[in-house]
């Protein structure tokens, strides 16, 4: 199981078993990305595919530094991987309203990684 | 000229440039600190920026990228700020505002071992242009690398692309060990 409260500079990641989604919400710009990040992608490694037979990542970023990028690259890829053995999952990328490098971030992930992820935006109040 | 001389050199004249900064800026000043940089610090320069924009007229996506550059900005003098004789940290950082933009400064003592490394990366960047950055920067992200201490290493190379390579750097030698490091950037604004 995986369950991480925010912080000002780090996201919250939580895994709901029943619906198989997996959240990161909020900031995530740590001094130590390896630390937030290794634990997800051990997560994802050992995710047992004829157990759980599909995953849903879902992505929603506010401040996200350029070493958290290139984690959640290896995350994306992990998942791709995943799938070509078998797992049936979808990653859903949302974005705030105007922050187009956001959702430029996330067009760049589902190039390099030939995921189908979808964007949602999400709109200013 | 010893290193105990080259630090104190570099410790006079860090100091004098901020003190001229801050003077220079007293009505325009967004946030600013001199002297160790922490994690705790970086937290409190982005709080300090984002409440100081709280109700400018800026786009969302404007003042996110701005705290964007912070974060990779200070990160990066955490990371590369070169202690020497492991004395305390000598840098300081800046956010002013100007009437069309935003203005960051950085400052930091280098060695002048690593300053080559750090001239021949951030030339080949310089020189390519906006296109070539974005594709640069695919790349890293396909390649998805990272260093020993697990950090990705392509700070600067963000940095340049986010602000449409509106950076300037000067390296100032003090000594046959240490340099200055002095970095400048513009955000241009856009109103929401």
């Amino acid at each position: 199981m995986i369950y991480r409260q925010a912080t000002n500079d780090s996201p919250e990641v939580k895994f709901n078993i029943e619906s198989k989604i997996l959240i990161i919400k909020g900031n995530s710009y740590p001094e130590n990305c390896s630390g937030l990040y290794n634990p997800i992608k051990q997560f994802i490694e050992n995710y047992n595919i004829e157990e759980m037979s599909s995953l849903e990542l879902h992505c929603h970023f506010n401040l996200l530094n350029s070493t958290s990028s290139v984690h959640i690259a290896q995350l994306i890829m992990l998942l791709a991987d995943k799938r070509s053995k078998g797992l049936n999952c979808k990653v859903i990328w949302t974005y705030d309203e105007h922050d187009e490098e956001m959702l430029d971030l996330g067009e760049k992930l589902a190039s390099i990684s030939k995921l189908d992820i979808e964007f949602k935006v999400e709109l200013d109040d | 000229m010893s290193l105990g001389k080259q630090y104190q050199d570099c410790e006079k004249i860090i100091l004098k440039n901020y003190q001229d900064l801050r003077n220079r800026h007293s009505d325009n000043l967004i946030c600013s600190h001199i002297g160790e940089f922490s994690q705790e610090i970086l937290i409190s320069l982005v709080s300090l920026t984002a409440n100081s924009l709280l109700k400018a007229p800026y786009l969302k996506g404007f003042k996110r990228r701005l705290e964007y550059i912070i974060i990779e900005i200070v990160q990066n003098i955490i990371a590369h700020s070169d202690k020497i004789q492991k004395k305390s940290q000598l840098a300081y950082f800046m956010v002013v505002e100007e009437k069309d933009g935003f203005q960051l400064y950085s400052t930091n003592t280098i060695l002048n071992k690593n300053a080559h490394l750090f001239v021949d990366c951030i030339n080949n960047l310089i020189e390519s242009n906006t296109d070539e950055l974005n594709t640069i920067l695919k790349k890293h992200l396909k390649l998805a690398e990272l260093d020993k201490s697990g950090r990705a290493g392509i700070g600067l190379l963000s940095i340049l692309y986010k602000t449409d390579k509106n950076f300037a750097y000067e390296l100032i030698q003090i000594g046959e060990e240490v340099s200055i490091l002095n970095l400048s950037l513009t955000l241009k604004k856009e109103m929401a």
